[in-house]
Parts: structure tokens; sequence; C-alpha cells
């Protein structure tokens, strides 16, 4: 749960509308992207248990069914990008170090 | 999870596992894919907060454009202004009631995957063996 809790009746002042993309173009790009993530994504299911215990507490990018990790998100970015220029579908997340059960993600 | 793509102004896009939870009143993104597609950080007015579990959070806001896929592969683009937590606040991003408002959520782990469905679709439950 996040409480958006504001003194205003529109506190972002952009209304939300959904888009239904017809440009070829654009659904060609969103495609090639989808399948560059989902394949890293797959990839790190596949290697979760020998990438995550050198993660935990720290951030993993993950490009070219390669992960990369470092101690900001920014160092972590750079090292797949460098390694990876043409990679669509990186992966950047952080790995939190606690074991066991979650009811949120919400880590304030 | 869904997996939702943003894509910030200077076109970088990203795709990320998005949390359900209809009990956020707002989406909101991580700190580190804010990083990754370049989004400009705006603050936010102090009388405006975010508040969950672990207590009030910081964040900012970004103009972004996020995209889901339909089950015929066409993308469907939400461009509007979201929520950014600050580094730390949350180790997912999270699809939250603003946007989850405009479907009906169809969560089925035994039978197939999440739906997200817009007005013209319809759904109709059955009973197995029946």
């Amino acid at each position: 749960m996040i409480r958006l809790i504001s003194t205003q009746d529109a506190p972002w002042g952009v209304p939300i509308v959904l888009e239904v993309i017809t440009d070829p173009v654009e659904i060609a790009k969103e495609r090639e992207q989808s399948v560059a993530f989902h394949r890293n994504d797959s990839w790190l299911r596949e290697h979760y248990a020998e990438v995550i215990p050198d993660a935990k507490g720290r951030y993993l990018a993950v490009a070219g069914r390669e992960a990369f990790i470092a101690d900001t998100s920014s160092e972590a970015i750079a090292l797949a990008t460098s390694a990876h220029p043409d990679d669509q579908g990186m992966i950047i997340r952080y790995i939190s170090p606690h074991r066991g059960p979650k009811i949120y993600a919400n880590r304030g | 999870m869904v997996p939702i793509s943003v894509t910030g102004p200077t076109g970088i896009r990203r795709t990320a596992w998005f949390l359900i939870d209809t009990g956020a009143d707002c989406s909101m993104l991580t700190a580190e894919l804010a990083g990754a597609t370049g989004l400009e950080l705006v603050p936010v007015a102090p009388e405006i907060s975010l508040t969950g579990l672990g207590g009030v959070v910081s964040y900012s806001r970004a103009d972004c454009t996020l995209r889901f896929t339909t089950t015929e592969g066409e993308p469907v683009a939400v461009p509007s202004r979201y929520a950014v937590g600050a580094p730390g606040v949350a180790d997912s991003p999270i699809l939250g009631y603003d946007l989850l408002r405009h479907f009906d959520l169809i969560l089925s782990r035994n039978q197939g995957p999440i739906l997200l469905l817009i007005d013209e679709d319809g759904y109709a439950l059955t009973s197995k063996g029946v």
C-alpha cells in the first residue's frame, strides 16, 4: 500500500489517459524492447541462485544475459551499458538483503 | 507482477516488473528505474506526502510514459506524472489505483496470467466440471 495524502483535489495536476499505439514503428520498437527484456529476465531466473548472494544490499543490472553488480544503481547501469551498449532490455533493480517473507515492498 | 515499460524524455525505454497494489493510491517508480530512463525528478510540495507500512517516504515526481502490452501485442501508452520513490524506498515499482481504476483486474494463480481488462472487454466466471 502507498497512501497519497494531499490537501489538493488533483495533486499531480495531470489526468491519466490511455492511448493505444497504432504506429507500426512504435509497435516494432516496443516489441523489440520487450523481447530483449524477457531474454534478460529469463536468464536472471535461471541464474538467480548464483547471482543473488553477491548482490544482496546492492544494485543488480542484467544486460546481454550477464549480471553487473555495484554499490550504486548508476554504477551498475554504467557497467551494463558499457559491456552491452545495444541491449535495450537491460534490467536494473535493488536486491534487498532481507531474508524471509515480505508483506510489502516499501522499505521506508 | 506485470511487465511495464517506462520511457523518459530522452526516449530511453526500460521494462520492469511492477507490483500490483490495489491498496496504493498512486503508482510509484523506483529511483533506479528513473535513473535508467533519464527521468527529470521534480521535488513535490511538502503538503503532499506518501506513506506506507514503513511510514512516510521521501519521493519526487516525474513525467514519463508507461506502456502496457495487450494480448494482441499492441502497446497501450499512459503518459502522465508519476511518483518516484527515493533510493531505498521500494524494492520494485508499484502499479497503484491511479492506473488500476481504469481496468478490471483478474488474478489467477492456477489458470493463467494476470489480466487487466478495459471497458470493451467482458469476462465470465464458470465452475470447473459444470
